[in-house]
């Protein structure tokens, strides 16, 4: 589909993983108990210039924005964490990218973390992939329109879209796929297109950026019929000899 | 995430839920998590914290409907005499700010208790962030002696009794002592004076954001009439959660008071004058791909309680989430229908590429999985006790809830792990994992302090140095690369039996058998031969 590949460390500054992305300092996923903080490292902000306009847009809004209001600090920002999502890979991508590389098309794919204990249904790392577009016409019919194709080609034809909530987009969007078993639609993902507050300090003006971001471990689950979510990780090689190749 | 249960009887007072009216609620953006004959339960957004009551939910989804549409008008009733309160510069430093509302004539029962409850608790978890932000109070205005005063004392001075509690306790003690003050000190300990709510006969109402006090601070089934406060660092913030509470309120019959607040500046609170935005219909259009006028938009925005006329819009007071102009968007694709919206890819040429890291890594595995090689995919935390294993320093999470707490140095670590978990299975066993390994960043070039390298780790059991050596040329014709071997020691490998790999002069791993004392600490009985290179020096080399 004419994506290029983004790739980053699992090690981040909270400023890549939540600030940039218009994410409050005061947010409960910034607290301890659900990301995990490196102990005794501080990390470095990037370039004055973006950190600035990332102030500006938590304090005061930019872009006609009225912002979220409160006094941004950048202790939190350098703290260093576990990334929560491959989004900050994209955050990073929009930063470096230059007026003449649009419209351009990315991806990623990638291990996250969360600060979770471990049961049949959660785990404290999974998987995701991440698409954004940077494009000046882009649009949500658009944003509808790649998640289709792209879930279609993941094996997915019977999908819904309904209304979602992520800080950092709006219109935000929730996937669902129809499970014809256990006859209820599942939930495959997030996706939006980043808000103004997000795209003008990292491109310098609100250019839509249609973005997604789906984790993929229960896709996984479901093709290889593990009911578990610990089975993924638990390198059972008796299981893993029986497993066929992903082939879908 | 907040999940909220509403009655469904009370529901269908309002809506039937058919099949199709129950396909509707995710489309409002509130998920329908389940529904049997009793409840009806459905995920609220932290962005919609005034759907989280069942009244502020069935006001948006009736509108949504098509029933009620519009900005929802409450009356608000002015201040009586003494219904004041006074704010103290004393709570400056400690919780600046409150809004406060009168409520009347509200028949308390049961249920209406549980509903008022539910959701001031549902309020504190999500935006007032566990009352960090925001607390609320409640408390029955015929224990109460008006007007109300806002001050911060010293804990020693402070003494009440607290709710659920049968003695009078001070301050500090009630943050000692009371469940609900040991659950919240933190967000008093620091400060050497904590807030408190005083009536006219200098009774204590409640130690905000602790605990209310038993004899002034319980509604009952004989209240009527009720007084509320929230309190917390954000004026603005506040002033919406007494709109969220007060129009709950209002839709169960209570009339709704003003209350004059005496700052520095007189003001009066609640005000649910709705607040105005222009709203440019290109900027929608262009945003969501659609084309709609003015007309349409007439008719989309009241669905989702707004009120629009001559393109100026009204936004109800207790909306906390519209910040700009794309919240409009986003809702006008809500009213529209997200499901009515035609997916739609441009024709933009762009070219894909994989990187060539990733290129690499595949490439890896495509030739090891040829040789017969499982590959596994490990956890990037390691516990405690594995720590040992390494010589290098230790990168710790914090408050991991699990036993693992510490970032991976190598993939020997949780290769070793795999074979401990396997040893009841047959043999031999052949793996490879390639994945992220971890070092303090000594040459400062990362913005975390921390270096991330990909490693390959290939090991074989039971097997040797010769059999393990094999693999290394193997891949190494097939990649291709040009490396040398020379003897080395390392830890948990067995001396004369390792070698490190050098490839253009640079040492990028090792490979060797395992000492039989670090098998014997993983409980594993078969001899393993392993392998395991940084990838980083190949990735730079190789076209």
């Amino acid at each position: 589909m004419g994506f290029k590949e983004m790739t980053g460390t699992l090690t981040q500054t909270s400023f890549w993983n939540f600030d940039a992305l218009f994410q409050p300092q005061d947010h409960p996923v910034r607290d301890m108990h659900d990301t995990f903080f490196i102990k005794d490292i501080e990390g470095k902000l990037p370039n004055k210039e973006i950190v600035k306009k990332v102030k500006q847009s938590h304090e005061t809004g930019l872009g006609g924005s009225k912002g979220w209001r409160y006094q941004w600090k950048e202790e939190d920002a350098e703290k260093v964490l576990l990334r929560t999502h491959t989004t900050c890979l994209s955050a990073q991508t929009l930063a470096n990218l230059k007026p003449e590389d649009l419209p351009a098309k990315f991806f990623a794919i990638g291990r996250n973390f969360r600060n979770e204990t471990v049961d049949w249904s959660h785990g404290f790392e999974f998987n995701q992939t991440e698409g954004i577009v940077v494009d000046p016409d882009a649009n949500f019919k658009n944003l509808l329109g790649y998640l289709k194709e792209f879930f279609r080609k993941m094996g997915f034809e019977n999908i819904r879209f309904s209304p979602a909530y992520f800080p950092y987009t709006e219109p935000s969007v929730e996937i669902n796929v129809w499970h014809p078993e256990k006859r209820v639609w599942l939930e495959l993902g997030g996706a939006g297109i980043f808000r103004p507050e997000v795209t003008i300090p990292l491109l310098g003006k609100p250019i839509p950026v249609l973005a997604w971001g789906p984790g993929f471990d229960r896709i996984i689950m479901d093709t290889y019929k593990i009911k578990d979510l610990r089975e993924m990780y638990k390198n059972d090689l008796k299981q893993l000899r029986s497993k066929p190749f992903w082939t879908k | 995430m907040a999940n909220v249960k509403f009655p469904r009887k009370e529901i269908e007072k309002h809506i039937k839920l058919t099949k199709e009216t129950l396909e509707k609620i995710p489309m409002l953006g509130t998920p329908l998590e389940s529904i049997d004959k009793d409840e009806i339960e459905v995920e609220i957004f932290p962005n919609r914290p005034d759907l989280l009551s069942m009244q502020g939910f069935l006001r948006a989804f009736k509108a949504f409907l098509g029933k009620d549409t519009g900005l929802k008008k409450y009356k608000l009733y002015k201040p009586e005499k003494n219904y004041k309160v006074k704010i103290y510069p004393s709570v400056k430093k400690v919780r600046p700010f409150t809004a406060c509302a009168i409520v009347k004539n509200i028949k308390f029962d049961d249920k209406k208790i549980k509903t008022i409850i539910d959701l001031q608790e549902k309020l504190h978890s999500t935006v007032g962030r566990n009352r960090k932000k925001a607390a609320i109070g409640i408390y029955p205005l015929e224990k109460i002696k008006l007007p109300i005063k806002f001050e911060a004392r010293k804990p020693q001075d402070i003494k009440f009794v607290p709710l659920e509690s049968d003695k009078e306790m001070n301050g500090l003690q009630i943050l000692q002592r009371h469940p609900v003050g040991k659950e919240y000190a933190h967000l008093l300990e620091d400060y050497d004076k904590f807030p408190v709510f005083v009536d006219a006969a200098r009774k204590i109402l409640s130690m905000p954001p602790i605990i209310n006090s038993h004899e002034t601070g319980k509604i009952t089934e004989q209240t009527k009439d009720i007084f509320i406060e929230c309190s917390g660092f954000d004026l603005n913030t506040l002033k919406k959660i007494l709109n969220i509470i007060v129009t709950t309120l209002a839709d169960m019959a209570g009339k709704v008071y003003q209350m004059e607040l005496d700052y520095t500046k007189k003001t009066t609170t609640p005000n649910l004058a709705p607040e105005k935005m222009k709203v440019n219909i290109e900027n929608i259009n262009k945003l969501l791909g659609l084309s709609l006028k003015e007309k349409d938009l007439e008719k989309l925005l009241p669905r989702m309680g707004y009120e629009y006329k001559n393109k100026k819009l009204s936004i109800p007071a207790w909306r906390t989430d519209i910040l700009h102009e794309v919240d409009i968007a986003e809702d006008v694709a809500i009213a529209y229908g997200y499901d009515k919206i035609t997916p739609e890819i441009p024709e933009v040429a762009t070219t894909g590429q994989e990187s060539k890291e990733s290129k690499i890594k595949s490439k890896l595995a495509e030739i090891l999985t040829g040789l017969g090689l499982l590959e596994i995919s490990t956890y990037h935390l390691i516990k405690a006790d594995e720590t040992s294993l390494a010589k290098k320093e230790k990168i710790e999470v914090e408050d991991s809830k699990t036993e693992y707490k510490f970032l991976r140095p190598n993939l020997l670590i949780p290769a070793l792990r795999i074979f401990s978990e396997n040893k009841d299975n047959e043999y031999p066993q052949k793996i490879f994992e390639i994945g992220t390994v971890f070092s303090l960043d000594k040459e400062n070039k990362t913005e975390t302090g921390i270096k991330e390298s990909n490693h390959l780790i290939v090991a074989s059991s039971p097997s040797n140095f010769t059999e393990i050596k094999q693999i290394l040329d193997y891949i190494a014709r097939m990649l291709p690369i040009n490396y040398k071997i020379e003897e080395d020691t390392k830890p948990n490998l067995i001396n004369g039996r390792t070698a490190k790999i050098i490839l253009n002069g640079k040492e990028i791993g090792y490979l060797g058998e395992v000492h039989p004392e670090t098998l014997r600490a993983q409980n594993i009985k078969m001899p393993i031969s392993i392998l395991e290179i940084s990838l980083e020096e190949i990735f730079e080399k190789t076209k």
